[in-house]
């Protein structure tokens, strides 16, 4: 893409509104997450049975101090300036506390960014093993190229969450014994292992089309006429070329990924707690709807997050596909 | 545009209607299909034979349908006679002779004999087609033990022969039927809670026309049929419990209790309808009683709460806690919620050396009593819970059983668990692996394990991690010992402290957790041997005492409650700490048909 492209390109999706907006709310909830992360990671399963116990929401924070410094030892938030510690413990319940007296907003501060890590986690593995894959079957052509797609048709004809169930039950223990006995992380690896094998199918479509198209362009030609090796062309001519499709089909599997996740989560086959992640957060707060007793901060601000950052999400990926699509570029030109 | 939207919205609401009615039929008890009374159960039936029966829900239906020599009657809270009178004992207290009721009647109008009991107890002890609850036969009755080793060599042993010496010896069982009415009963020890005993379903009587559908193979040599399977045990076709099974004869499952069941359907709904020739009929008032499956117990509360259902016997949802207080403060007076005859607590592995390539700290009884120590149960009951569940300190619910008096238990003393930790070997948890917690999703299993494994976090500086598994896995992984500490709870059967303490005997299928002490099954095996009942209560408090105190293989967490929706429609529902139900005594003060 020339520099004047990119340019044009930048300038469409800056004038989509959803899209700038989507990505100002991805980019500052990212930052803010990461920064408070090290306090985050402790204090969301900081547990206060005395008098926390499903608190409503309240601009008074319950919990003890001590119990917060108490989870902080030997981590590197003590490291960090004390007044984001001091902010983050006075706003500990303006989303309320759960069933153990947990905050709730450390809750869904923490579990959004294991949503979102699962999510690009599974993102990144399908755009390596799709794009891999599409490129490989369309310069390979011929048989080869109608083995690797007959693979392809066969793992979509796989009920998926059979298969994810599957990969689950074959992976954990050993990944668990890998992690040494730390099943967490080797729940949150699976996971955006599972998803993100199943993910890459129609990626490895989409890219096997894109590149069977761009080989009969003449500077592909060009290319080989010059003796260029197949590797080669593929990675100098082909790829940069595809970089638009894949970055959209790819911002479009990330939220995709999150909700897996959060189906996962809800199934009871996601992480395990006491790590939250967005889809455990809703499904632990479910039966807060029922007719005798409504906790509905257990509910609605989990839910309410994970909508806000699905709608984010496809507004950027909007945006993007009409920012880097060479059809609207043309019909700009005209 | 404002009627073409409300057509739409119509035809929508339709449509979502239509799909309702789809999903729930004959699910659910409303309309003109309601029963008489409806109760809930989350999961369906897993069998109704009563051999082979170990599940509540399964117990409920087959004591409704059925009736032993005995019934636990909830009004009375214990075992009274049924299909028999008071029986006579013998002066030592082995021999006890039953009289059959004359108007005991099974649900075909035959009249129940003394040898459909000795069938009965017969299949029980047939490894063929005995359960997890034959040791109470095998345990209690005279050569019954004797005769379950003889036939299990069967499989060596020659057919045809075989099957002639099984009447003969079966004959030195101490079951006999005296003549049709009367029937005699050998024990090997004097027991005090036979009565209660005989009140569960691994001692009902069996029709005989059940015979009609017994497998048998040919012996080749012989030319003849043998009563038997191709193992030499004895089976029938697993569809004999089913209403509406004909086959060879067979004229579907007859039984001798209030009620016969008159539709099964698998996973939906089972229709128990009042049997015609019970001698109670003319007092029974619910002609018909439903058995729902909702999967979801927040559905069925839902339901219970629109009049869909008059019983809900469970209601673990997460919100319990908030009905519990809505039935204390008066509120709500159908909402009832008595402590039962069961523990939650937790169990260590104590056998397995190594767990997932980590070291098993769990086989020093040290560290075992340092996790104990360092729970406090207030806090979990009273805050997290929330159920008003009893704190415990020991196996045995505390009074349940009249005249034994369970030992005191350890309580909640962090300093003195991480002296304990420390004198292990593992000062501060320095040392210890990362402790793995095991337990089943669903209700608040997930909540108790969190909080256990974050107190243990605070006071003893060790990592857990939580493994949360499907019910059926999750028992399968505790059974085969694979786990450091494990979830596990324990109702009792009868009015005796060896229906819990026989879960930690070394022989014991339900001990999970592998412990093993000869000084604990000596106790166990003086206790057997011991007549008095006081002296043999003494002894079975200093076993307890052993497991609580000593060795921990386990931690006592809370005894159970109950939560019970009782509609107000009803009455004669009576809780009960065995939360055994009689549907015969329920009986409607509005009975004029208002559901109609």
């Amino acid at each position: 893409m020339t520099n004047a492209r990119k340019h044009r390109a930048w300038s469409r999706f800056r004038r989509n509104r959803s899209a700038v907006v989507g990505c100002a709310f991805l980019v500052i909830a990212l930052v803010v997450a990461v920064l408070v992360t090290p306090f985050t990671l402790s204090w969301s399963n900081v547990q206060n049975l005395r008098d926390g116990v499903r608190m409503s929401p309240t601009l008074h924070n319950v919990t003890p101090e001590s119990s917060f410094d108490d989870a902080l030892e030997g981590s590197v938030a003590q490291k960090l300036p004390t007044s984001i510690a001091r902010l983050l413990r006075a706003s500990a319940g303006v989303m309320g506390y759960d069933d153990l007296g947990r905050s709730v907003l450390f809750r869904v501060m923490f579990g959004w960014l294991v949503s979102l890590a699962i999510g690009c986690g599974a993102a990144m593995i399908s755009v390596v093993l799709g794009v891999g894959w599409g490129v490989v079957a369309a310069m390979s052509g011929g048989r080869v190229d109608a083995m690797m797609m007959r693979v392809v048709d066969m793992l979509y004809g796989l009920p998926y969450i059979l298969f994810v169930i599957l990969l689950k039950v074959v992976m954990e223990d050993p990944l668990t014994q890998f992690f040494g006995g730390r099943a967490t992380l080797a729940d949150i690896v699976i996971l955006f292992i599972a998803i993100g094998s199943v993910s890459w199918l129609t990626m490895a479509r989409m890219v096997r089309g894109q590149v069977l198209s761009q080989m009969g362009q003449p500077f592909v030609e060009a290319a080989r006429a010059t003796g260029a090796a197949p590797l080669r062309i593929a990675l100098r001519h082909i790829v940069p070329n595809l970089v638009g499709p894949i970055v959209v089909y790819a911002t479009l599997i990330i939220p995709q990924a999150i909700l897996q996740e959060s189906f996962l989560s809800f199934l009871g086959i996601g992480v395990q707690p006491p790590t939250p992640s967005l889809g455990r957060l809703a499904s632990d707060g479910v039966e807060a709807i029922n007719s005798f007793v409504g906790f509905w901060w257990l509910i609605v601000f989990p839910s309410g997050v994970l909508v806000l950052t699905l709608l984010a999400m496809n507004f950027v990926g909007d945006g993007l596909r009409d920012a880097l699509d060479p059809k609207s570029e043309a019909a700009q030109l005209i | 545009m404002a009627a073409k939207l409300y057509a739409t919205c119509t035809a929508l609401l339709l449509l979502i209607l239509a799909m309702l009615g789809f999903g729930g039929g004959g699910g659910f008890g409303a309309g003109r299909n309601r029963a008489d009374f409806a109760y809930v159960n989350q999961s369906g039936i897993n069998t109704l034979d009563p051999a082979a029966m170990t599940w509540m829900q399964d117990f409920r239906v087959a004591l409704n349908i059925w009736e032993g020599l005995t019934q636990y009657d909830p009004k009375v809270g214990e075992a009274v006679p049924a299909a028999a009178t008071m029986p006579e004992a013998s002066s030592d207290g082995l021999v006890y002779t039953f009289t059959i009721r004359e108007d005991a009647r099974w649900s075909n109008g035959d009249p129940v004999l003394a040898g459909d009991f000795v069938r009965g107890w017969r299949r029980a002890i047939e490894p063929g087609t005995a359960g997890d609850y034959a040791f109470l036969l095998t345990e209690h009755i005279e050569g019954a033990s004797a005769y379950f080793e003889w036939r299990l060599s069967a499989v060596e042993a020659e057919l045809a022969d075989h099957a002639q010496a099984m009447d003969a010896r079966f004959a030195k069982v101490g079951i006999r039927a005296v003549d049709d009415r009367r029937l005699e009963l050998r024990l090997t020890a004097p027991c005090s809670y036979l009565a209660d005993l005989l009140a569960l379903p691994v001692f009902l009587p069996i029709h005989e026309s059940i015979e009609r559908l017994r497998v048998s193979c040919s012996d080749a040599d012989r030319s003849g049929k043998i009563m038997l399977t191709e193992q030499g045990l004895v089976a029938y076709d697993p569809q004999w419990t089913k209403p509406d099974y004909r086959e060879k004869g067979y004229q579907g499952l007859v039984t001798n209790g209030a009620y016969r069941i008159e539709d099964w359907q698998f996973k939906r709904r089972l229709r128990m309808v009042v049997n015609p020739y019970h001698r109670d009929v003319g007092r029974i008032e619910c002609d018909t009683v439903d058995m729902v499956v909702y999967r979801n117990l927040n559905a069925a509360i839902m339901a219970y709460e629109a009049g869909d259902l008059d019983f809900l016997p469970d209601t673990a949802v997460s919100y319990t806690h908030e009905l519990v207080r809505l039935g204390r403060v008066g509120e709500r007076t159908d909402f009832v919620n008595p402590p039962v005859f069961g523990t939650y607590y937790y169990i260590f592995n104590c056998s397995a050396a190594t767990y997932n390539d980590r070291v098993n700290p769990f086989t020093d009884a040290r560290v075992r009593k340092a996790f104990a120590l360092a729970i406090d149960r207030k806090l979990l009951v009273e805050q997290v819970l929330g159920r008003g569940d009893p704190p415990t300190h020991c196996l045995i619910p505390k009074g349940s059983i009249p005249g034994y008096t369970s030992p005191e238990g350890l309580n909640y003393a962090p300093d003195e668990a991480r002296r304990l930790l420390a004198d292990a070997g593992y000062p501060g948890g320095v040392g210890l692996p990362v402790i793995d917690l095991l337990y089943n999703t669903g209700f608040d299993h997930g909540k108790v394990c969190d909080v256990l494994g974050n107190m243990w976090a605070r006071e003893l500086g060790v990592v857990v991690s939580l493994r949360g598994k499907e019910v059926k896995t999750f028992a399968e992984d505790r059974k085969n010992g694979n786990f450091m500490i494990a979830r596990a709870g324990w109702y009792g059967d009868y009015a005796d402290p060896t229906t819990f303490l026989d879960v930690f005997a070394g022989d014991s299928g339900n001990n999970g957790g592998g412990y093993t002490s000869d000084a604990y099954d000596a106790l166990l095996g003086r206790a057997r041997v011991t007549a008095d009942v006081r002296a043999r209560f003494r002894i079975l408090a200093e076993a307890e005492a052993m497991l609580v105190r000593e060795d921990l293989p386990l931690i006592p967490l809370h005894q159970y409650t109950q939560l019970l929706a009782i509609s107000p429609r009803v009455r004669g529902i009576v809780a009960n700490d065995r939360l055994r139900f009689s549907f015969s005594q329920v009986h409607r003060p509005s009975a004029s048909k208002d559901s109609q």
